[in-house]
């Protein structure tokens, strides 16, 4: 080596601005470095950064795919599949390290990301995973008489960064009684508990669609005119706060002919339509003086308007540089769109590894982390 | 670009010192995306020499080569990130020079962008090879070593880099 001998050893907050820029496992490999190297890593503190780093970096999110295999046989089973969203994406086979029943395909099955951990809910069972460090946890249904509608009711998970906690949430619509109640299962607690009796305003129902999770909130959907398709639609979203367990109501602007989605996009809660041919993206904000309100962040053009042909596709993810990715999933395999807004271009790229051909399966982004807080893993 | 500092030095110039003692003359507008410059400017030190004594000469030649790209108002953002991968293409040691560099003067961006060249160099490699770049001696037994590797074997399986650059 020719470079000029350097001083024994680097400052810590230098090898710490390396080491959060690392996947998980460079990190684990790099705990036998030497004792102040392992301190680091295993640093819960570290561990927050280095999620909150991952989340903000698309090149090191993940796209974590769930597929059944031989479904109608009694040999069925999951799948599990992850690609990089790096330069080059490959798919990589992940196993599970759950006991095999735990494999087995049940009609009602779930699964969902969150902070770098990721919850699957079968029939039988509820696991928590953190696919990075090979670590999960059976989680307990909740007793029947405390929750008799579990095994009916939308499902996700969030995370609660001032107790540093995850809570499982599942929710409960009751059409005639208006009202929905939630069970929450904290993972420090290890206990479920229930919130009765959240208000829907009058007019408006719930309908059956994905629970949102962002930030320590679960986010979900009412509309007013359901099931009548001669009128348009009103919206709100009721955003339940892990902190208080407190709800906040914020009407959607406008009346809608098309369902509206609710998703987590650009780290807000967001809601899209069209308008003049593009996709309209709104996000909810914090107000000081009135809650939450919401803002048009972006207009983007459609898939189908990038491709030049109609697809079943959707954005999923903004990154760092103001890009949008989308996904597409076609008889041939599944895509990634990348649009570039400043040079209003598209180009994709293909995760052809991937067996998605006439396999049934969902897909999540996930960022890898460390995570493992206070949960005693199995 | 180096220049040498001349008599005529203008009201908006700043002369950065290397711990060798070469001497660069600077517009302050580039200077100030150290933070620790601007401080300095700020607390009225911009009329004498600064002298950044943990800064060698051919480290203080990139961090400037950086700075004055970076506050370029010509260049686009596609020449800047071309620039930012050129850049990083020199050895790790260097990049690591210039990360202590870029954290000694406050230069967000360039820590960002030295630290993730780092990583990305080193994520594959071996545990062995990190310590000799990094100079580290372990301090763990062999018996504790085993017992860190044990609890993730998959983490130092597969094609790892045993190169030292």
């Amino acid at each position: 080596m020719s470079d000029r001998s350097r001083i024994p050893s680097l400052p810590d907050d230098i090898v710490n601005s390396i080491l959060i820029k690392l996947p998980v496992t460079s990190l684990l490999r790099f705990k036998c470095i030497c004792k102040s190297w392992r301190f680091s890593i295993s640093n819960p503190n570290f561990i927050k950064l280095h999620l909150h780093e991952s989340s903000a970096n698309i090149s090191r999110q993940k796209l974590f795919f769930v597929s059944f295999r031989n479904i109608f046989r009694s040999n069925a089973k999951f799948q599990f599949h992850e690609a990089l969203l790096g330069v080059d994406s490959k798919v990589l086979l992940v196993n599970p390290p759950f006991p095999e029943f735990c494999h087995s395909l049940f009609s009602d099955f779930e699964v969902h990301s969150c902070n770098g951990l990721v919850l699957m809910k079968t029939e039988i069972n509820m696991i928590l995973w953190n696919p990075a460090i090979r670590k999960y946890k059976l989680l307990p249904k909740p007793d029947d008489k405390l929750l008799p509608w579990y095994d009916d009711a939308l499902f996700d998970f969030a995370y609660y960064l001032v107790a540093d906690d995850y809570k499982v949430v599942c929710v409960k619509l009751r059409k005639y009684q208006r009202d929905m109640i939630a069970g929450v299962f904290s993972i420090n607690n290890h206990s479920w508990k229930r919130i009765d009796n959240i208000p829907i305003p009058r007019g408006f129902q719930l309908f059956y669609q994905d629970l949102v999770s962002l930030n320590g909130t679960i986010n979900i959907m009412a509309a007013s005119n359901i099931g009548n398709y001669k009128q348009d639609s009103e919206y709100l979203v009721i955003s339940l706060y892990l902190a208080n367990e407190k709800f906040a109501i914020t009407p959607v602007p406008g009346k809608h002919k098309y369902k509206l989605k609710l998703r987590a996009f650009a780290n807000r809660i967001c809601i899209s339509w069209m308008v003049g041919g593009k996709i309209s993206i709104w996000a909810l904000k914090e107000d000081g003086k009135t809650g939450l309100t919401w803002n048009n962040i972006m207009n983007i053009p459609t898939l189908g308007s990038l491709i030049g042909k109609p697809t079943w596709g959707d954005f999923i993810f903004l990154k760092a540089n103001g890009n949008i990715l989308y996904k597409m999933v076609d008889n041939d395999g599944y895509y990634l769109i990348e649009y570039n807004v400043r040079k209003d271009e598209a180009t994709e790229y293909c995760l052809d590894e991937l067996p998605m051909k006439g396999i049934r399966g969902v897909s999540l982004l996930h960022v890898e982390s460390l995570v493992s807080s206070a949960i005693l893993w199995d | 670009m180096a220049e040498a500092a001349s008599s005529t030095i203008e009201k908006n110039n700043l002369t950065l010192k290397s711990s060798y003692g070469d001497e660069f003359v600077l517009e302050e507008s580039i200077a100030i995306q150290s933070v620790t410059i601007k401080n300095m400017v700020e607390d009225g030190c911009s009329s004498s020499v600064i002298p950044l004594s943990k800064v060698d000469t051919g480290t203080l030649i990139k961090v400037i080569e950086y700075m004055k790209m970076h506050s370029s108002t010509s260049s686009n953002e596609e020449e800047i990130q071309n620039f930012d991968k050129e850049f990083v293409r020199i050895s790790i040691k260097t990049i690591l020079n210039i990360l202590e560099a870029a954290n000694f003067l406050d230069i967000r961006s360039l820590l960002d962008l030295c630290a993730e060249a780092v990583a990305n160099r080193i994520k594959n490699k071996t545990p062995e090879v990190v310590r000799k770049i990094f100079n580290i001696t372990s301090d763990f037994t062999p018996e504790e070593e085993a017992e860190i590797r044990n609890e993730t074997p998959w983490a130092f399986e597969g094609d790892l880099d045993h190169s030292l650059d």
